[in-house]
C-alpha cells in the first residue's frame, strides 16, 4: 500500500464528519471515492493532505504513519492534491504557474519536469505566456492537472476533477490520468460526482455514505450491488 | 508655466507615494493584511537614515542602512504580530487592531527619541535648486523621482522576473494552492513584508529629504496608498503606482481651480468615485 | 502570599498617612494644559521649561509667604476635544483655581467651562482675536494678531507695498491673522490679490505658494504656526522678488538660523528679559531661553504677585477670586511689564527682519 487509513476520524470545530474510515491506495492502482454531497469525500481529501488533523486513528503512507507532519512534507513525499474548481494560479501566466511549482516540488530527480507536462499538454506549451486565469475552463483544468503531478508525485488525490467540463474533455482528461498513473506507477485518489465516468476509470470503488465506508470492492461489484439507492 | 510646475511637482511627490502604495499592495495582496504599521515602517526609514547622516555615514550607506532598519522591523511585526494572530485565526478586524498599534507605538517611540519637533536634512545638493527650462526644481525632488522610477520598475522586475516574485504572486493569486504545492505562504508572508519594508524606506528617506521629518508624518502617504491601490485594483502593481501619481497631480492641479484646503477632498471624492461604479478598480486581476 | 499583599498595603498606607501627617506649609496646585506631544510640542514643551523655571526659582527662594507652588501639566495636543477633558480633569479632580493654556483653538475650547465653572485661564501663547471676547475668566498676556497685524500693515504702506498675497494656516490663528490682515490692508488703501490655506503640520508648501506667485503680489504675509523651515526654504527656491512678512508665530529659533530665510520680517511682541536671567535659565535647563519660555516665565511671576497679595490678605484662593485681584492690581512689575485694561495685556510690539542668522530689529511701536 502506498497510502493507508486505518479507523480514521475527522471534522471541524464541534462537528465530527468522517470516523472509521479504512482502505487503501496501491501503487498504479486508481481509486474512486464516491458518494452524495456531504458524505466527508472532501474532508478525507483534506485530512490525507495534513489540512486537518485525524481525531482518531492514522495515516500511513508508504507504510510510515503521518501523524501531524506539515503539508510541505508531505507534498515533498509525492502526496499530491488537485483541488476542486481552484488549481491554477489565476493571475500567473501558464509558464509562471509551471516554473513556481516545480521549482518547490521537483528537484534534478523529478519524475515530471516542465517539459513533461508541456509534452503531455500540447495547448499549454503554446499558450506559455498567457494569463492562465483568462484560459477556457478545459484549459485550466489541463494547467492544474499538469500543475498536481509536476515534481514526482507518489499518490494524486484528485477533488471532483470533471465539473464544469464538456464530456470529451472529462475523457481524454481521464485517459491522462491513466497514462500517468500506468508509465510512473503513480496511484490516484478519484473523488467524483460523474460516477459513470469515474467507475469506467477505477480499479477499485469506495463508497461513502454520511462519514462512513459503505461499499468497497471492484467497480464490476459495484455495480451489481445494492449500494445506488445511496446517489 | 504655472500649471507645468505644478504637473511637475506633483510627478515628483506621486512617483515617490507610487513606491509606498506599490509597496503596501503588494503586502495587502498577498498576506491581505491592512497593513498600516506601513506608515510606521516608512517614517522609521526617514530618522534612520538622518541618525546614521548625523553620524558621518556617507549618504548612500545612510540610505542602505535605514533599509535595513526597516527590513528587521517590517519583518519583525510579520513575526512576532501578525503571525501568531494568524495561528490564532483572527479575524481581519482584530489584525487591522493590532496594526494600528504598532504604527501608535512606533510613532510615539519615534516622538520620544528624537522628539515631536519637525527635522531637518542638512545636504547642501538636496536644497540646490536646478532649473530646466522654465521649471524649478531641487536636488531632493530630481533624486526622488530618480530613485522612485527605479524603485518602481525593481519591483515590478522582481516580481515579474524572479522565481521569488512568482512565487510571492502565485501566493497572492491563490493561497490554498500556495499551501498544497509546497509554496509555504507563511515563509513568503515574512519575505513580502520584509521586502516592502526595505523598498518603502526609499520614499521614507526621500520624501523627507525635500519636507522635513515628523513622527506622524507617514499617515497621508499611507492613506494617499490605500486610495491608489484600491482606485488602482488590488493586485496589480502598476495601477497603484499610476494612480498614487493621478491623485497626486490632480491635488495639486485642483489648487488651479479651488483653494487648498479641498486637496484632501479631491483625494477622497475620488476614492468614493471608485467604490461607487468600480469598487474593484481599475484594473482589478482576476 | 495573602500576608505579604496585606504588609504591603499597610506599608503604602502608613507611607501615605506619614507623607500628609507633617505637611503644615500648604502647596498651591496650579495646571497648565499645554501640547507636549503632536507638531507643537516645541512650542508647548519651551513654554512648559518657562512656567517650571519660574516655579523653581520660587520654591528654592521659599515658595510664597512659606506656600510652595506645584503646576500639574497635562498634554492637549493643541487638540480641542483632548483640552476639555484634560480641564475637566485638571478642575474636578486636582481642584486647581488656575489653568495656563496655549494654541488658539483648545484655549477658545475650554473658555466657556472657564465661565462656567469660574477658572482663571491664562494664555500667553495664543493670539487669535476671537480669545479677546471669549470668556471674562480668560485673560490674554499677548496682544492680539489684530494689534501685530495693525503695526505691520502701518510699515507695509509706509514702505509703499500695496498688492499682497496671504498664506495662512487653515484653523482659527491663522484664519484671524488672514481675516484682520486683509481687512486692515485693504482699508489702508492696499489690495490683496490672493489667498491659499495650508492645513496644520503640512510641510510642502510648493502648490499653494506657486500658486500665490502667479498673482504676483509684492508683499507674501505669513500666518502660520509650524513647518516654518521648509517654508523658508521653499520660498528660497523659488527665487522669488516678494517681501515676506508674518508675524510672532515666526521667531523660531531654526529659522533664524536658516540661512534661506534671510530677509524675511515680521512683528514679534516684544519679551526682553534680563541678560542674568537668561543665563540661569541657560544653565538650569541646557536650552536657550526662547520666546515662549520667557513669556510662560513672565506670566508666571504675574501669578506669583496675584498670589502674594491674597495670601497677604488672607483671600481663599479660587478662579473669581484671583481674576478679581488681577484685575484690581491691573498693572504688573514683571520682568516684560504687563498693563491690563481689558483681558488683554498691552506690550510693546517691533518689526525685526533675519540676516545671517540672526534677527534685526527695524522699528519698535506700542499696541493699544
Amino acid at each position: 500500500m502506498i497510502l493507508e487509513l486505518a479507523g480514521v476520524a475527522a471534522g471541524y470545530g464541534s462537528k465530527t464528519v468522517v470516523s472509521d474510515l479504512s482502505f487503501g491506495v496501491e501503487p498504479g492502482q486508481i481509486v474512486a471515492l464516491l458518494g452524495h454531497n456531504g458524505a466527508g469525500k472532501t474532508t478525507t481529501l483534506k485530512t490525507v493532505m495534513g489540512l486537518i488533523a485525524p481525531r482518531a486513528g492514522e495515516v500511513r503512507f508508504d507504510g510510515q504513519a503521518l501523524g501531524r507532519m506539515p503539508v510541505a512534507e508531505r507534498v515533498a513525499r509525492g502526496i499530491r492534491l488537485l483541488p476542486e474548481g481552484r488549481g491554477i494560479f489565476p493571475d500567473l501566466t501558464v509558464a509562471e504557474n509551471i516554473d513556481v511549482v516545480a521549482a518547490r516540488t521537483g528537484a534534478q530527480g523529478a519524475m515530471l519536469k516542465p517539459a513533461d507536462v508541456y509534452a503531455l499538454f500540447p495547448v499549454l506549451d503554446e499558450r506559455r505566456a498567457t494569463r492562465s486565469g483568462s484560459m477556457s475552463g478545459g484549459q485550466q483544468q489541463m494547467l492544474a492537472f499538469g500543475l498536481a503531478i509536476l515534481g514526482t508525485p507518489r499518490c494524486l488525490m484528485l477533488d471532483e476533477p470533471s465539473i464544469g467540463l464538456q464530456p470529451n474533455l472529462v475523457e481524454r482528461l481521464f485517459g491522462q490520468v491513466r497514462d500517468v498513473c500506468r508509465a510512473h506507477g503513480m496511484a490516484a485518489l478519484l473523488v467524483e460526482q460523474n460516477v459513470a465516468a469515474a467507475m469506467g476509470l477505477a480499479d477499485r470503488v469506495v463508497i461513502m455514505n454520511n462519514g462512513r465506508i459503505v461499499f468497497e470492492g471492484l467497480p464490476e461489484e459495484a455495480r451489481a450491488s445494492n449500494v445506488w439507492h445511496y446517489f | 508655466m504655472l500649471l507645468l510646475q505644478l504637473l511637475v511637482n506633483g510627478i515628483v511627490t506621486g512617483c515617490a507615494l507610487g513606491v509606498v502604495a506599490v509597496s503596501f499592495a503588494l503586502v495587502y495582496a498577498t498576506t491581505r493584511i491592512f497593513h498600516i504599521a506601513h506608515a510606521g515602517v516608512y517614517t522609521l526609514g526617514g530618522y534612520l537614515a538622518w541618525s546614521l547622516l548625523a553620524h558621518g555615514v556617507p549618504e548612500p550607506l545612510a540610505l542602505l542602512g535605514a533599509m535595513a532598519g526597516c527590513t528587521v522591523l517590517g519583518a519583525a511585526i510579520q513575526h512576532f504580530l501578525y503571525a501568531p494572530l494568524e495561528r490564532r485565526r483572527a479575524t481581519h478586524l482584530i489584525v487591522l487592531i493590532a496594526s494600528l498599534g504598532a504604527l501608535a507605538v512606533i510613532q510615539n517611540l519615534i516622538a520620544a527619541v528624537y522628539s515631536s519637533d519637525i527635522l531637518e536634512f542638512t545636504i547642501p545638493w538636496a536644497s540646490a535648486v536646478v532649473t530646466l527650462g522654465g521649471l524649478r526644481l531641487t536636488g531632493a525632488q530630481l533624486a526622488t523621482l530618480a530613485l522612485s522610477l527605479a524603485a518602481f520598475v525593481g519591483m515590478l522586475w522582481f516580481a515579474h522576473r524572479t522565481l521569488l516574485g512568482k512565487r510571492i504572486r502565485a501566493v497572492a493569486s491563490n493561497p490554498f494552492l500556495a499551501e498544497i504545492t509546497r509554496l509555504e505562504p507563511r515563509a513568503v508572508y515574512v519575505t513580502v513584508i520584509a521586502i516592502a519594508s526595505a523598498v518603502v524606506c526609499i520614499p521614507g528617506v526621500l520624501v523627507p529629504l525635500d519636507l522635513g521629518l515628523q513622527p506622524y508624518g507617514g499617515v497621508t502617504p499611507l492613506l494617499t496608498a490605500t486610495i491608489a491601490m484600491i482606485a488602482g485594483g488590488v493586485g496589480s502593481l502598476g495601477g497603484a503606482f499610476l494612480f498614487a501619481v493621478v491623485i497626486v497631480v490632480l491635488q495639486n492641479l485642483s489648487l488651479l481651480v479651488m483653494p487648498g484646503e479641498w486637496s484632501i477632498g479631491v483625494t477622497f471624492a475620488i476614492f468614493v468615485v471608485f467604490m461607487l461604479f468600480r469598487p474593484r478598480g481599475l484594473f482589478a486581476a482576476g | 502570599m495573602r500576608m505579604s499583599r496585606f504588609w504591603l498595603a499597610a506599608v503604602a498606607a502608613g507611607a501615605l498617612l506619614g507623607a500628609a501627617a507633617p505637611a503644615r506649609a500648604k502647596t498651591i496646585e496650579l495646571g497648565a494644559l499645554l501640547p507636549l506631544t503632536g507638531p507643537g510640542a516645541v512650542i508647548g514643551t519651551e513654554q512648559m521649561r518657562g512656567i517650571q523655571f519660574a516655579v523653581d526659582e520660587l520654591n528654592a527662594k521659599g515658595g510664597i509667604d512659606g506656600d510652595k507652588v506645584h503646576v500639574i501639566y497635562d498634554d492637549d495636543q493643541a487638540k480641542s476635544d483632548q483640552a476639555v477633558l484634560d480641564f475637566n480633569k485638571l478642575v474636578s479632580l486636582q481642584h486647581v483655581p488656575m489653568i495656563w493654556l496655549a494654541y488658539s483653538g483648545p484655549t477658545l475650547a475650554t473658555a466657556p467651562l472657564a465661565t462656567r465653572r469660574h477658572i482663571l485661564i491664562l494664555n500667553s501663547g495664543a493670539q487669535s482675536d476671537a480669545l479677546q471676547k471669549a470668556s471674562p475668566y480668560l485673560v490674554n498676556t499677548l496682544p492680539s494678531t489684530e494689534e501685530e497685524v495693525k503695526v505691520m500693515v502701518k510699515y507695509l504702506r509706509a514702505q509703499g507695498k500695496s498688492t499682497a498675497a496671504v498664506l495662512y494656516e487653515n484653523d482659527a490663528a491663522g484664519i484671524g491673522g488672514r481675516d484682520d490682515f486683509v481687512k486692515d490692508f485693504k482699508a489702508a488703501g492696499g489690495k490683496i490679490v490672493a489667498q491659499e490655506p495650508v492645513q496644520f503640520g503640512q510641510t510642502d508648501f510648493r502648490p499653494a505658494l506657486l500658486k500665490l506667485a502667479s498673482a504676483k503680489p509684492q508683499v507674501l504675509y505669513v500666518v502660520t504656526t509650524v513647518g516654518m523651515v521648509p517654508l523658508a526654504d521653499q520660498l528660497h527656491e523659488m527665487n522669488h522678488k516678494w517681501l515676506v512678512a508674518g508675524t510672532t508665530f515666526m521667531n523660531n529659533p531654526q529659522v533664524i538660523a536658516d540661512p534661506n530665510a534671510a530677509g524675511l520680517i515680521h512683528t514679534q511682541v516684544e519679551a526682553n528679559v534680563s541678560p542674568a536671567l537668561m543665563a540661569a535659565f541657560q544653565k538650569k535647563m541646557g536650552v536657550e531661553m526662547g520666546f515662549f519660555s520667557r513669556q510662560y516665565y513672565n506670566s508666571a511671576q504675574m501669578i506669583f504677585i496675584i498670589l502674594d497679595h491674597m495670601i497677604k490678605a488672607k483671600t481663599p484662593i479660587t478662579g473669581a477670586n484671583m481674576r478679581t485681584e488681577l484685575f484690581k492690581i491691573k498693572t504688573f512689575a514683571t520682568p516684560v511689564p504687563m498693563t491690563f485694561t481689558s483681558n488683554t495685556a498691552i506690550v510693546p510690539i517691533a518689526i525685526e527682519e533675519m540676516k545671517n542668522g540672526t534677527e534685526v530689529t527695524i522699528t519698535h511701536s506700542v499696541a493699544k
